[in-house]
């Protein structure tokens, strides 16, 4: 009986609060409330994704440059093979992994002299050294200090200040195109010739 | 009328605002009835309402005609009262360890001709618990182990609560027809 009762108080109040309509002045209020906060969270969102966008740039960036830094030679230090005489007049190719400046063309001044060791595990040290600034300079009339007519096949590597650069050997390149390969960016092969 | 609603979600959409103002109303005049009657005033419930609408407008893509939208927006409107309400079921959990509520019954004449507004504002003086309780239980039709489960209360704790609510809207319902009957002699 008392949960009939119930049941019958329930069935009236679920009636009369389905029945239940806002009042009329109250849309307008709350609509105008929902679109401007529809445009604070559309504004928000373009902030957000605006930010994202900033930040990964700037991520890129700071990646491109931390890796593209650029590197001074210090000193070039040619490593022969067993079967290598060197010779006056001999190329000798090499290759770089990365980090050489965007101009830079290899001059050697003055004479490359060749020493040989007992165990025949000879090295060539420039003397004298290298000239560092010249690195990066282009010669003038597109001729280049260094001289050679023949092969060989060696391999050199050119240490730097924070890496070292290994020089092996490579086809027979003419002169023209030290300064071709020189003026790409980030070129990983140049050559020595003498 | 389905048809037509279909027409203003693909609005909605497309981010046309007509569609949107429409969509809107359709929804306000039939649920925002829900909102005024879990909240315990009319401030709290617009603003349960908006936030409702926001995920709404928000999920308008992930809706499929499976079923009817009014039953999918009226859940949506029923979860964020929840959500908003909670912190406060937490609060008055200590309610129940107060006076055990006397059980008397009321004659359907005593409540009959009282208007649908007072009768929600009866139901927005409960104790928020209570009020949840009744709502979910009376107007959702959940069982006490649902919303036992929903509230994270035990099934007693949920009769409990429900005939707290019943007791209180009885109590305010006679005190109310009291009162009219005061200013009908007068």
């Amino acid at each position: 009986m008392n949960t009939n009762t119930e049941n019958i108080f329930d069935d009236f109040l679920c009636r009369k609060l389905n029945d239940v309509l806002p009042e009329n002045g109250l849309f307008t209020k709350i609509f105008q409330d929902f679109i401007a906060e529809r445009k604070v969270k559309r504004k928000r969102r373009i902030f957000f994704w605006f930010f994202l966008l900033i930040t990964i740039l700037s991520l890129l960036l700071y990646i491109f440059t931390t890796f593209s830094k650029d590197v001074k030679l210090s000193s070039i230090e040619v490593i022969p093979n067993n079967n290598t005489s060197f010779e006056n007049n001999t190329y000798i190719t090499n290759k770089v992994t990365r980090g050489i400046k965007n101009d830079s063309s290899v001059q050697v001044k003055g004479p490359v002299h060749h020493l040989e060791t007992a165990n025949d595990k000879s090295s060539i040290l420039e003397t004298p050294a290298v000239n560092i600034d010249s690195l990066s300079q282009k010669n003038d009339n597109g001729t280049s200090d260094v001289k050679a007519n023949t092969k060989s096949n060696s391999s050199a590597s050119v240490s730097s200040n924070n890496m070292i650069v290994n020089i092996q050997d490579g086809p027979q390149i003419k002169q023209d195109s030290i300064f071709k390969r020189a003026t790409k960016p980030k070129q990983d092969t140049f050559y020595i010739v003498w | 009328m389905e048809n037509r609603i279909d027409i203003h979600i693909k609005g909605c959409l497309a981010n046309n605002l007509k569609s949107q103002e429409w969509l809107y109303r359709y929804c306000f005049e039939r649920l925002m009835k829900v909102c005024l009657r879990y909240h315990s005033n009319e401030i709290d419930a617009s603003s349960s309402f908006n936030k409702s609408m926001h995920k709404v407008f928000g999920k308008l893509g992930q809706y499929r005609n499976d079923g009817h939208f009014l039953g999918w927006v009226h859940k949506i409107i029923v979860n964020t009262c929840l959500n908003e309400l909670r912190s406060e079921i937490r609060n008055s959990a200590a309610e129940i360890k107060g006076v055990q509520m006397e059980e008397f019954t009321v004659a359907p004449d005593t409540y009959s001709n009282m208007s649908e507004k007072e009768i929600l504002l009866c139901v927005q003086q409960l104790p928020s618990t209570a009020r949840i309780v009744f709502n979910l239980y009376v107007m959702e039709n959940y069982n006490h182990a649902e919303v036992g489960k929903l509230l994270n209360i035990s099934e007693g704790t949920s009769k409990w609560h429900l005939n707290q609510a019943r007791a209180l809207l009885k109590q305010k319902l006679i005190q109310m027809n009291i009162k009219q009957g005061y200013a009908n002699e007068y």
